[in-house]
Order: C-alpha cells, then sequence, then structure tokens
C-alpha cells in the first residue's frame, strides 16, 4: 500500500514531471536563430566571389553579387547546380563563356557557364598520389587553361572538349601561375614540407617545355606586369627569412629586382601595384599602392572609406580593369562570413558586402 | 568473505526484507537475481546508500572512487546491468545517457569519442579509470572508445567534483569528472574461481572477444585477469549529400579507411593485509591499430592515415586505516606511444610519419581524519609528464604539477557543507628557452546542501583552471608558450528527490534536476596568424553556458516482471561571450542547445528487453549560427533481447540505429547506419 507520505511523494512527482515537460516544450522552440539569404534568380551584373571555405568542411561557394541592387546570394553555385563546390576551391578564372575553378581538397577542375553558373563538366585529376592531383591554381593561354597541381604537375585542359590534355612535370607544390610572352612561370613553394623550394618553372608554350630558375624562397602568386614582364611574391620561411616582391625578366628569365617588403597578397592595376603590407610587430595590416617597377616609393592606397565597416583580416587583393574596382577581401577570423570592400582606382571606398567564409577571389560576371 | 561489493548492489531497502536471514543468505540471493537478471538493482544515481552494507561484510575492499553516492551530490551513473541489457559496447555510448554530456563522435568503431559536459569542452573533464586520472598532457583529450565495457561496473559523472575526502587533488582539478570503475570479483562461500568468457559478431565484421577470470588465492589475495579483442572492418555505407538542401544530389558510398584492431590486457590484484590496510594493483596494456578515415568531402578522400597506439601502465592504490585516519596512497606509471602515418603526403617525403611518446610518473597521497560530524583531509599530488616526439614538438616538454588541498566535509543534521582549497603549481621544463612560466594559482570550490531522506538540494560553486596542453604551448611555429590556463567558473543547483521506501509493487522513483551557470574566461583559441598558413594559439574566448539537466527514473518489479525507465533531457544555451567576437551570443559549436534520453528495459525471468533513444537537438559545425553550418537534430533507436540460459549462458541480440537513420555528429563524419550484432556470453564458476 502506499501509505500517506508516499501518496505526498508522488504528487511532487508528478508535479515536477509536469513541470519538466513544460520546460522541454518551452525550450525545444528556442533553436537558436538563423539568418538566411533570399535567393535572387535574376543577375545581369553581378561579380562572383569564390570563397575557399574551410578545410575538411566541404565549404567552399561562389557567392554571387549583383551590382544592380547590391545584393548577394550565398553559395550560388550550389544553389544553381544542387551541388556542392567541395572542398578548398583554390582559384578561379573566367575565360571566354566559362569560369573554372581549382578545387584542391576535391581535387578537381569545375567548369561552369560564365552566364548562368551551370556547371558545365567537373574535370577529375587523377586519383594516383604520384599523378596530377590538388590543383590550385589557373591560368589561361592560347585557348586552353593551365592548372597546376600540388603533386608537381601543370595539366593542360582543352577548353572546347574539356578534357585534360598534356602535362608536364615542374617543381615541388607550384601555388602560383601567369602568362608573359607565350611562356607560363610556375610557382614551386614546396610549401608540403618544411624545406619550401625557392625555384619557378617556366614552361615554354611553343616547345612545351620546362627551364627552371631560382627565385627566392615559397614563391606563390605571380601576376604580369604591362611591360609582360613577371611579379612574383615570395612567402618566406614564416620564419627568419621575410616575404618579399621579385621582379623577372621575362625574356631571358632573369630577376630585375628584389624587393623585401612584408606582403602577403597583391595585384596589378594599370602601371601600379597594390599590395598588403603587414606589419608583424604591430600585427596590423595597411593596403599600399606603389609603381610596379618603383615599390619603395609606395603610399596608403585607401584615401577613404566610410564607417559601414571595419577591415578586420584583409586577405586577398583584386582588380576589375573593366569596371575600374579595387576589391579587398576580408577573412575576418577566419571561421566566420567575410567581406568584400571595393574601392575605385583612387583608393576611395564604393560598397562593401557580406560573403561566405574566406572570400579570396572577385570577378566579373 | 573477501571481494567487492557484487555488480549491482542492493539497496538497503532489500537488507530490511532479507532481515533475519545470514548474510551469506543474503548475498546468494543476491547473486542468483544477478545471474538471472530479474531482480536488476537500481542503477539510479544519487541514492546509494551503501555504507551500512559494507559494515556488514567481515573483509570489504573500499572503492578507490568515490563509493558514496548521496542525492545531494550532482552525479548521474550507469551500472553494468543496463549497458549490459542495452547491448553498447564503448564508455563513450553509454555517457550519451548521461544529461548534460555531449559525445564528439568521428563514427565507426574506431572513430575518436571525447566527452564534453555542459558546454566546456573536453579538456575540462578529468577522467578516472578505478579511481586514478587518465591523462594526455599532448591535447588533453581522452579518447573514450578505448574503453570497452566488457569489464566496467560502472562510469560515472559527476559535475564539479565528488564529495568523497579521500580523493586524488587530480579528481578535484577539473571541472567536471568522469569516473570508470571495473568490476571487482566476488566469490560466494566455498568458490575460488569464476571465469565468463563471451564473443560478438556483428554488422561490417565487427568481431568482439574476450574474457575475465578471477581467482581467490587465499583469503587476502584476489586477482582477476581480463582480455579484450575487437576487430571491425568499419566499412559501413553512408548516402554523401552534395549540398544542405534536400534536392540537392546525394550519392551512396562506403566508408573506406576505418577499419579498427583493438587489444587489451589488464590484470588486477587486490591483496587485503588486515581488515585495516588493503592494496590494489592493477597493470594494464592497450594496443590498437587504426585507419583514420577522412572527412567525406566531394569527390577526393585521401585513405591514407593510420594511428597505433600503445598505452601501458600500473597503479595501486593502498588504504590504511588507524584510529579515526585513514592513509591512502594512489601510484601509478605510465606509458603511451602514438604513432601517426599518413601515406599520401605531397611533401618531399611522399608521407608524414610523427611519433609521440608520452610518460607519467604519479604519485598521491590523502590523509582524512573522520570525527563525529566532521571529515577532513589533506591531499597531494605530484606527477611528472613529458613528451618526445619525432619533429612537432620538437622542444619535448616536461612538466612538473604539484596539487594540493584541503578538504573540509560537515555534516548537521540535514545540512551538509563541503569545501576545498586547493593550490596548483605547474612547472614546465623544455629543451630551448621556450617554455612556459610557472602557475601557481589558488582554487576553491564550496558546496552546501540541504537534505532528508528523500529529497536534496544542494548549491555548489567551483572556480579552476586547466593548463594549455603540450600542443598549445609548443607546437612547431602554432604553440604560443605565453599561453595562460583556461578558467571556469561553475555555479550548479542541484534538487534530487528518490523514493527508498519499498511500496506494494516496488514502484521506485528518482529524479533530479540541476540548473546552473559555467563561464570560461581565457578560453583558448586557435586563429590564422598574417594570413591562412599561420596559425597560432591565443587566449582570446570567453563562453557563457546556462542550463538545465534534467532526469528522470522509475523502476517497478510485479513479481517475475521488472521495468526500469529513464529519461533525461539537457538545454544548454552555451554561447560566445567574447564581445569583440563577431558570433557574440551565438550558440558554440558542437553544442547542442536541446538533447535527451530514454531508455526502457523489461526482464522477466531470464528473458530481457531494451529499447534506447539518444536525442540531440540542432547544432552547428562552425562558430556562425547560419544554415550553411548546421548539423541537423537526430535520434538515435537501438533495441536489445537477451535470455539466459541455465544461468550460464547468455545470448543477446542487437540492433543500432535501428531506424536507419542518417546523422552526423562531426560534420563530414557520418555514423553508421542500422547494425546488427549478437553475443554469447558463458559463466563459469568452482
Amino acid at each position: 500500500m502506499i501509505n500517506s507520505k508516499n501518496k505526498k511523494a508522488m504528487k511532487n512527482i508528478k508535479m515536477k514531471i509536469t513541470a519538466l515537460a513544460m520546460c522541454s516544450l518551452v525550450f525545444a522552440a528556442c533553436e537558436p536563430d538563423e539568418t538566411t539569404t533570399e535567393p535572387d534568380k535574376s543577375v545581369e551584373n553581378g561579380l562572383y566571389v569564390l570563397c575557399e571555405g574551410l578545410w575538411h568542411q566541404n565549404n567552399s561557394t561562389i557567392d554571387l553579387f549583383s551590382l544592380d541592387n547590391k545584393s548577394v546570394q550565398r553559395d550560388f553555385f550550389g544553389t544553381t547546380n544542387s551541388v556542392g563546390l567541395g572542398d578548398t576551391g583554390n582559384d578561379m578564372i573566367i575565360y571566354g563563356s566559362k569560369g573554372y575553378v581549382a578545387v584542391k581538397e576535391s581535387n578537381c577542375v569545375i567548369v561552369f557557364n560564365k552566364q548562368n553558373g551551370k556547371q558545365i563538366q567537373r574535370i577529375q585529376m587523377s586519383d594516383d598520389q604520384t599523378k596530377p592531383n590538388m590543383p590550385s591554381r589557373l591560368c589561361a593561354a592560347n585557348g586552353k587553361v593551365y592548372v597546376t597541381c600540388f603533386s608537381g604537375y601543370v595539366v593542360e585542359i582543352d577548353t572546347a572538349s574539356l578534357e585534360m590534355k598534356r602535362e608536364i612535370k615542374v617543381g615541388r607544390n607550384p601555388d602560383g601561375i601567369t602568362l608573359a610572352r607565350n611562356k607560363l612561370f610556375v610557382s614551386n613553394s614546396g610549401g608540403m614540407s618544411s624545406v619550401f623550394d625557392n625555384t619557378m618553372s617556366v614552361i615554354d608554350l611553343s616547345i612545351f617545355d620546362v627551364t627552371t630558375i631560382n627565385v627566392g624562397t615559397n614563391p606563390t602568386i605571380a601576376r604580369t606586369t604591362p611591360d609582360t614582364n613577371v611579379i612574383v611574391m615570395l612567402n618566406g620561411d614564416y620564419n627568419n627569412i621575410k616575404p618579399s616582391l621579385v621582379r623577372i625578366n621575362s625574356s631571358d628569365n632573369s630577376i630585375i629586382e628584389t624587393y623585401d617588403v612584408n606582403v602577403s597578397s597583391f595585384a596589378l592595376c594599370e602601371d601600379k601595384i597594390i599590395y598588403l603590407y603587414n606589419d608583424y610587430t604591430t600585427s596590423t595590416y595597411q593596403i599600399k599602392i606603389a609603381p610596379y617597377d618603383d615599390i619603395t616609393a609606395s603610399s596608403d592606397f585607401i584615401k577613404f572609406y566610410n564607417d559601414s565597416t571595419s577591415i578586420q583580416t584583409p586577405y586577398c587583393i583584386n582588380v576589375n580593369t573593366n569596371r575600374r574596382e579595387v576589391y579587398l577581401t576580408d577573412a575576418k577570423n577566419y571561421t566566420t562570413g567575410g567581406e568584400v570592400i571595393c574601392f575605385d582606382y583612387d583608393g576611395r571606398m564604393k560598397y562593401n558586402f557580406v560573403t561566405s567564409i574566406n572570400p579570396s577571389i572577385v570577378l566579373q560576371k | 568473505m573477501i571481494g567487492n561489493k557484487p555488480e549491482n548492489l542492493p539497496k538497503t531497502l532489500w537488507l530490511k526484507n532479507f532481515r533475519g536471514q545470514s548474510i551469506f543468505m543474503i548475498w546468494k540471493k543476491l547473486f542468483v537475481t544477478l545471474v538471472c537478471g530479474t531482480f536488476p538493482a537500481v542503477m539510479f544515481s544519487q541514492k546509494e546508500a551503501s555504507i551500512r552494507y559494507y559494515q556488514l561484510a567481515p573483509v570489504t575492499i573500499r572503492d578507490t572512487a568515490a563509493a558514496e553516492r548521496h542525492l545531494e551530490q550532482s552525479s548521474v551513473r550507469i551500472d553494468k546491468m543496463v549497458f549490459d541489457k542495452q547491448g553498447i559496447t564503448s564508455v563513450g555510448e553509454a555517457a550519451k545517457f548521461i544529461p548534460g554530456v555531449s559525445i564528439k563522435d568521428y563514427g565507426g568503431l574506431g572513430g575518436l569519442k571525447t566527452i564534453s559536459i555542459r558546454g566546456l569542452g573536453s579538456t575540462h573533464t578529468a577522467i578516472l579509470y578505478d579511481g586514478i586520472a587518465v591523462s594526455d598532457y599532448m591535447n588533453g583529450q581522452i579518447d573514450l572508445s578505448k574503453y570497452a565495457l566488457n569489464n566496467v561496473k560502472e562510469v560515472n559523472m559527476t559535475n564539479g567534483q565528488d564529495f568523497n575526502i579521500l580523493q586524488s587533488a587530480k579528481a578535484m582539478a577539473s571541472s567536471n569528472v568522469f569516473m570508470i570503475e571495473t568490476s571487482s570479483p566476488y566469490f560466494e562461500k566455498g568458490e575460488s574461481f569464476n571465469a565468463n568468457a563471451y564473443c560478438s559478431y556483428g554488422s561490417f565484421n565487427y568481431f568482439n572477444s574476450g574474457f575475465g577470470s578471477a581467482k581467490r588465492f587465499n583469503e587476502k589475495w584476489v586477482s582477476k585477469l581480463d582480455f579484450d579483442l575487437i576487430n571491425s572492418a568499419g566499412n559501413y555505407p553512408y548516402r554523401l549529400h552534395y549540398g544542405r538542401n534536400k534536392e540537392d544530389s546525394v550519392s551512396d558510398e562506403v566508408r573506406k579507411n576505418a577499419d579498427v584492431l583493438s587489444a587489451r590486457i589488464e590484470w588486477n590484484n587486490f591483496i587485503v593485509f588486515s581488515p585495516k590496510t588493503d592494496l590494489k594493483i592493477k597493470a594494464y596494456y592497450f594496443y590498437s591499430n587504426r585507419g583514420l578515415p577522412s572527412a567525406t568531402i566531394y569527390y577526393y578522400q585521401n585513405k591514407g592515415q593510420r594511428l597505433w597506439d600503445k598505452n601501458a601502465f600500473v597503479q595501486s592504490v593502498l588504504t590504511h586505516k588507524f584510529s579515526c585516519f585513514t592513509y591512502r596512497n594512489r601510484t601509478k606509471v605510465s606509458a603511451d606511444f602514438t604513432h601517426y602515418l599518413d601515406n599520401h603526403v605531397l611533401n618531399i617525403s611522399g608521407f608524414q610519419s610523427d611519433i609521440y611518446r608520452q610518460r607519467e610518473a604519479y604519485t598521491n597521497n590523502v590523509i582524512s581524519f573522520e570525527q563525529k560530524n566532521i571529515k577532513m583531509s589533506l591531499t597531494n599530488d605530484l606527477s611528472l609528464n613529458n613528451l618526445i616526439s619525432n619533429g612537432n614538438i620538437a622542444v619535448s616538454p616536461l612538466r612538473l604539477s604539484a596539487l594540493t588541498a584541503m578538504v573540509v566535509d560537515f555534516g548537521l543534521s540535514k545540512l551538509r557543507f563541503n569545501a576545498n582549497i586547493m593550490h596548483s603549481y605547474y612547472r614546465d621544463n623544455t629543451n630551448y628557452a621556450r617554455m612556459a612560466s610557472v602557475h601557481s594559482n589558488l582554487h576553491p570550490f564550496a558546496s552546501v546542501a540541504f537534505k532528508t531522506d528523500n529529497f536534496a538540494i544542494s548549491l555548489f560553486y567551483k572556480d579552476i583552471m586547466r593548463m594549455p596542453t603540450f600542443n598549445e604551448l609548443y607546437y612547431n611555429r602554432i604553440g604560443d608558450p605565453t599561453l595562460k590556463p583556461e578558467r571556469t567558473r561553475q555555479l550548479n543547483l542541484h534538487t534530487a528527490y528518490a523514493n527508498n521506501l519499498p511500496t506494494k509493487h516496488f514502484v521506485q522513483i528518482n529524479t533530479s534536476i540541476d540548473a546552473y551557470y559555467n563561464k570560461v574566461l581565457d578560453k583558448i583559441v586557435a586563429m590564422p596568424q598574417r594570413n591562412l598558413f599561420i596559425w597560432s594559439m591565443l587566449n582570446y574566448g570567453k563562453v557563457f553556458v546556462g542550463g538545465i539537466d534534467a532526469l528522470l527514473g522509475v523502476r517497478t518489479n510485479i513479481k517475475n516482471l521488472d521495468m526500469r525507465f529513464q529519461a533525461t533531457y539537457s538545454l544548454q544555451y552555451a554561447v560566445d561571450n567574447e564581445e569583440r567576437s563577431i558570433t557574440y551570443r551565438q550558440q558554440i559549436p558542437y553544442t547542442p542547445r536541446n538533447s535527451g534520453s530514454f531508455f526502457a528495459l523489461v526482464a522477466w525471468k531470464s528473458c530481457s528487453f531494451s529499447y534506447t533513444l539518444s536525442f540531440v537537438g540542432r547544432r552547428y559545425a562552425l562558430n556562425e549560427n547560419i544554415a550553411a553550418n548546421r548539423l541537423d537534430a537526430y535520434a538515435d533507436h537501438s533495441i536489445n533481447i537477451s535470455k539466459t540460459f541455465r544461468d550460464k549462458l547468455t545470448l543477446s541480440f542487437s540492433i543500432l540505429n535501428l531506424l536507419g537513420q542518417e546523422y552526423e555528429v562531426v560534420r563530414n563524419y557520418p555514423m553508421p547506419l542500422r547494425q546488427f550484432r549478437i553475443k554469447i556470453n558463458y559463466k563459469l564458476n568452482k
């Protein structure tokens, strides 16, 4: 028999159970809020923004920014194709009517229609570690797209058939490529080992053969100057050897000049170079502009920017010659959404917009 | 009679019922009921009033961990009876039924499983194995998948710390403590040997086999040997989603490189010198060789990563009583070997091979004094830990830790106070000038409780810290030796009710509700510096956690039918509390706001049926609470049936993830779908 003391206890329990059940009902409704962006399909003038995402999260995206109504469609590629881009989109170019993205961890190059963003083809690099693998950078030339692969290859993709054609062995972990005088200048970073590489492989496209030149420790981004020479950024060893910019004469592959400057990204804008300067002692960043052939004569690029943004972690610099705009991407804390801030050539901020994680490349649609 | 308490310690009510019979008869009855499985003893938390029982036995070996469980203690335990009948196999799985606990599970049998309690992160939980802390100074995380349940008697999670005054200081030096207690041998009168052997087979070539045998050599010495072997191909099917929307493409895949082979051998000795002095010695060896499956990234997955673990230790617990004092010594010597190999790396050599060796020498001395209502103790831990690696942590750190605590426990009719002040001292030594400075701090803990026979309410406050791990301090390029320890502050209000009285049908109810408030300061986070290549460790974050944990257990018994139910619910409002952060006030990653569990066990004579459910609400894989980072809620249902023949042979069959629910605990690490397992267990007594 349940005695009276127990009855009372039972009643207590019942009350508690009810209270508990009510608690769970209340709290079940209080999941965290999410912010979502409205899809906007009809974008005539827009910018494609490649957002790298984070390693092993499968969250690389291409966001689309509408220049007309200044709105962003996050993960435009994913929503258009019902398939995500993959893991770590490392580089993107637009060539002819197509866009190309090198997706490093997913080991493929994705080709999409420039107009509507529809995927045309996924070109899977080899599954074998000793063959082309981990595509990193892209460069277009003579109706072909050249892909550097971290396994130490440059692969030629035919833009009509979208098939891999020739491949050529270069140095370790190539992480930059540019075309000058029908030659491809490929930066061999060697970044996957503790001992970095210090060479560039120069591929003469007329004979499809390689010569190797010494440039300095850990070369990465390479771009072609208006006088068809090459500027390459050296990352250094992140320790004693500091970063620098090296100008190379593309006709005889000789080094014209080396500028020791703590640079982490750069772009060319007419006869100027705009670069990201890191002050390691104060952990601050500055955006500098200088004549490309006299980098020491630098000044601050940003003349004016308004309070609608605060630049936190400048990440990459892109130039759009068509619209005469400079895009500075901000990675924020690298794990949350980033931001793109647009300036005119005179360093006056025009507009800004938020993006997915780690925006790097900005191209006009 | 020698031996520890049987697997399922009966409650005092059984004693009352059996009053008048000899102790031996009681033991025998209990043992029979235990084997038959018709009277599973109560396993609900916080209510084991076992003291009286202990006093009745002529010679017993006291538990190394807290033997006393009280209503006023905010803790939950799950015992062998339950997990045997649930058909679960690892400590990591058992912990899912404890409110407030989140298990980070990388999927599959060999997948890493780490425990995080109340939004505090895995480095804030002390894991005790038979009363002695298991430590990893390299990354601070203990992989619970290494601990199979076959020889485990119970697991217990206590918020804050246990009230036991004979604890080591290490057991009190973390925000929460998770205890794993292995089974102690038990013999009936006239018996001197018993053994059991088991074998289990299941989906994806899961194979588990082992034995446990105990021998009583004489009145003073009992020895127990356990061996366990697990092998699984881990090639389970999963569905890969190429996007987060329902209409996005999918493909059916098979998990690769998720095989595991592991073996454990454990030898325990229980020596009773006199009723006042006893000693436990354990020798332990663990080996595992497993594939590390890659995240399921689209189109290409690295299948070249493997991990070898070897772990050996010897530990002892010596207890000696004299007048109103008790002295206990715990000693441990341990060696760990970890080898990580990635055969697919695009560096000069084409592979990456990292070897880490950790060694530990540890001793704890505690002396307690007990007089009427007051108990006091002084406990001191000294440990030396080092790490040697073949490259990534070039400085070969060595750490001396010294923890000293003064504990007071004071009871006054219905009130109980328990408090301690701890001093911690950490000193690192490295090959180079780069080393952490000496940290010397004081940490308070205080608890006050009001209790009656059936009801208790208690409040505790704890301020503790964890030292940065060797990885955080010294990992090449990334580590920062100037890091400060991560601090936590906890405030917990606990209420519990348990009816201890037998009713006509033995309806027993046990419930508890906790409301808590946790703060993490100087949280250590990895942040990229300068660019994505250079990450470094910073004391950047703050976390605020407010939450509620609730548990309700019911047990009824009608003749041969025994039924038990337990439901738990947790609410965790765990948010980024750093004002400078972009994600200020957003839920921290991998912490569900709502989670819960339920299980039901029904036993009739020698048959039993169980149903278990674990529910985890929506979580986020990254800091930002947006749809792109969302991990959907899931519910995992499992069932198990078992039957025992002639008290000797038990056959059981289980279906895990009955509904074949697709889910991920960690993003891009899918969990297995439906699995079947069959197990056969044979007992032998002589």
